[in-house]
């Protein structure tokens, strides 16, 4: 395996426990349906349900596949409200460029192992930072990316059978947003952070 | 003195407000290098302080309380929770006695699981390996470190050791020592919680066998690592015998491999499994702040540690379901006013009343039988506007447009019926003040005498069942005559064709909305989307003919 698609791996998982953390704490499903598993030796809640369960894993695949092409920007858990699919919030994955030897530099990867660690408590916390979470809510994922990249993979998505669509307008602004920044790393090989948007006001 | 205590306070609320860290009693001790007592005493002090100040209180407390209670077989155990503050008393209640309590972590989240918690104090104990156990009250003064053996060698060692199955007795009381060194680390580590298996190795390190008598009836009482744990202290003891062979030192090298790494996890969900049919929590869960469904929520609380699947959700769905079925029917009970079970049997027996005399001709010659059969009439009249259906369910029934108002153009075939019905409507037309309670006809009908041909359009709600059998409540926008076509009354019992093709003549939704009411619950409703568009009444005759 190279190094570089260790590095694509290694990202992609995190970003799946992300999502399904974001789900958890955000109380987009019922608690009843996650499942603690261990990852990165603390325990992670996943998600049980199979049809959202296949959906991330879809989304993550093709987060793998853009990933290895060039670059993706930013990837975002947007929460959007009901009816109006206006965004409510926004947990924005913002990734540097990928550094492609680092094995030699952290080579067990202990500090990644710590460093995503980090980024999941704080994601645990971070209710406290935040609004509390609304009801009657959707969610989706949108992801931050080159033309170039996209095009290189628009093929394998088709294929896949899990078509990717420009996001619309209404989706990506949120007005009279906030920024809290939740946790950042910076390291030879990573470079990351994890910040969270609001809208003031939630209904 | 005064001002060490201030200073940790400080650094506390620096902490908990500004960093919005969780704050463990571990944490803190690792942290400034202080006593985990003393901790935990800082804690305290800091909780009162804050609460004292006033203003918002928006920090949320977790408490370890440890005591001997009951297991589910009656048997006295010694447990051991992390709960809320909210939770706190309850728990401290269901323990016969309490043997420990105190502050466990401060923090401005609040926790929907443990998880953060243990994600807290694993990172510290990682940093703090070598001196994680010098703050801890746990301590037994024959145990030393062992002189530093390289990591990879130490493990070379025990993962030879499971694949040589000689005892090489050198090697083993090498692995021994290093156990005994972990064990004290371990035992260090580990908080009251773990003392079970860590007092496993304390006492190992040859610990003074009275300590371990309080874990020991703790370890017998839980099932299944009970298995292990006497079979890891065997082993132990194997190595100073020298007796024992690999498989248990694997075991134990692994747990103690496992424990240095994981000590929490793997303590946890081995106390989970035996703990949660003996409610022995090790929970922050907060399940209340789940949706208000009381149902769901209680399954949620037992469940959730058991990774509960899917089910309780799609359980609790079905509650909402039938909440929803049984919500809309007091809804639809005011609507309808309690004639319609009142109306009910009167129905029926003019129903079967007004049959002969249909029958007979024009003429209606029993008085009391005509004033039945107008009784319907007059009920039609009233309710010309109306449209709610008539459902049998269960006990409930609710009535539509009771009547099929035949119009004169769509059903030639009994003209004469029609005007004899209509003369008996103008004739009862002043009875019609009986029928207080069917007030909720609308007022144009009641005081209208002849056929007033009107289509208006009108949101309506309707009940049906969709292919699941579920009812379903809709609001529907339909064309609604305002005629009063009270005519079918008598007619609709006997002639159950007629009203059948009058009714697939008649366009409105209630009409399949009758037919399908009708019907016993459960059954799919398969006239449901049969009328064409055309205001009429459904025949009241109708909903006795699906009996």
């Amino acid at each position: 395996m190279s190094e570089a698609s260790v590095g694509v791996d290694i990202l992609s998982e995190f970003v799946e426990v992300c999502i399904h953390c974001v789900l958890y704490c955000r109380g987009l499903y019922p608690q009843g349906v996650f499942e603690k598993r261990v990852k990165y030796n603390v325990p992670v809640q996943m998600c049980l349900h199979p049809d959202v369960c296949a959906y991330i894993t879809n989304v993550v695949n093709s987060i793998k596949m853009l990933l290895t092409e060039g670059q993706v920007d930013k990837i975002s858990v947007v929460i959007l409200e009901e009816q109006s699919t206006t965004p409510l919030e926004r947990f924005v994955i913002e990734l540097g460029t990928l550094e492609p030897n680092w094995t030699q530099k952290d080579p067990h990867l202990f500090q990644t192992e710590q460093a995503l660690r980090g980024f999941l408590l704080k994601l645990n916390v971070s209710d406290a930072l935040l609004h509390p979470a609304s009801k009657d809510v959707t969610w989706t994922v949108h992801v931050h990316t080159r033309d170039s990249t996209l095009s290189a993979v628009d093929e394998q998505f088709m294929q896949k059978d899990f078509p990717w669509m420009e996001a619309e307008e209404k989706q990506q602004q949120m007005k009279n947003s906030k920024l809290v920044p939740l946790k950042s790393y910076d390291s030879d090989w990573l470079h990351m952070q994890l910040y969270a948007e609001e809208t003031d006001k939630k209904s | 003195m005064a001002s060490e205590t201030d200073l940790l306070n400080e650094n506390i609320g620096e902490y908990v407000n500004d960093d919005y860290k969780i704050v463990t009693c571990k944490w803190l001790s690792l942290t400034h290098s202080i006593n985990i007592n003393e901790a935990k005493r800082a804690l305290y002090a800091f909780v009162k302080h804050q609460r004292k100040m006033g203003g918002n209180d928006d920090i949320n407390v977790t408490y370890f309380v440890a005591g001997l209670g009951r297991s589910k077989d009656g048997d006295l155990m010694h447990k051991c929770a992390v709960v809320p503050e909210s939770e706190l008393d309850v728990v401290k209640k269901s323990l016969s006695t309490l043997t420990s309590c105190h502050i466990f972590s401060v923090q401005k989240a609040k926790l929907k699981d443990y998880t953060p918690l243990y994600m807290t104090d694993y990172e510290i104990t990682k940093n703090n390996l070598e001196k994680c156990n010098s703050f801890s009250s746990i301590k037994c003064p024959w145990v030393s470190l062992k002189s530093a053996n390289p990591p990879s060698r130490t493990s070379q060692q025990n993962v030879v050791k499971p694949e040589n199955k000689e005892n090489a007795p050198s090697k083993k009381t090498e692995s021994s020592n290093e156990l005994v060194g972990s064990g004290a680390k371990v035992s260090g580590k580990k908080a009251e919680p773990k003392g079970s298996i860590a007092s496993m190795f304390a006492s190992a390190s040859k610990k003074d066998d009275g300590g371990n008598k309080a874990a020991k009836p703790t370890q017998k009482t839980e099932a299944a690592p009970k298995d292990k744990v006497p079979e890891k202290k065997g082993g132990v003891m194997a190595f100073f015998e020298k007796k024992k062979d690999s498989p248990s030192n694997k075991k134990d090298t692994d747990v103690k491999k496992t424990d240095a790494t994981t000590k929490k996890p793997e303590s946890k969900t081995v106390q989970e499994k035996k703990q949660e049919p003996k409610r022995k929590k090790k929970q922050t869960v907060d399940s209340d702040d789940e949706a208000p469904d009381k149902k769901r929520r209680k399954r949620i609380r037992t469940d959730l540690f058991d990774s509960s699947d899917g089910e309780d959700a799609e359980a609790s769905g079905n509650e909402d379901q039938d909440e929803d079925l049984i919500n809309w029917q007091p809804v639809v009970y005011d609507c309808l006013l309690t004639t319609t079970t009142w109306l009910y049997p009167h129905i029926a027996s003019a129903a079967k009343q007004a049959k002969p005399s249909c029958r007979d001709g024009p003429q209606v010659n029993n008085k009391a039988r005509g004033r039945r059969g107008t009784l319907l009439l007059r009920l039609v009249s009233t309710c010309t506007r109306i449209d709610f259906t008539v459902t049998v369910v269960g006990h409930l029934v609710t009535a539509g447009h009771l009547i099929y108002v035949e119009e004169a153009e769509d059903n030639p075939a009994a003209p004469s019926k029609e005007e004899e019905e209509r003369d008996e409507i103008k004739a009862d037309n002043e009875e019609k003040e009986k029928e207080k309670e069917v007030s909720i006809a609308s007022s144009n009908n009641s005081a209208s005498s002849g056929k007033k041909r009107k289509r208006t359009k009108k949101v309506v709600t309707k009940h049906y069942q969709d292919e699941e059998g579920f009812m379903v409540t809709k609001k529907e926008t339909v064309w609604e005559s305002e005629t009063d076509d009270e005519g079918e009354a008598t007619t609709s019992k006997q002639e159950p064709a007629k009203t059948r093709g009058t009714k697939e003549a008649v366009g409105k939704a209630s009409t399949k909305n009758t037919a399908t009411k009708a019907e016993p619950k459960g059954k799919a409703a398969p006239k449901k989307n049969s009328s064409p568009q055309k205001s009429k009444q459904t025949s009241l005759m109708s909903f006795f003919k699906k009996k």
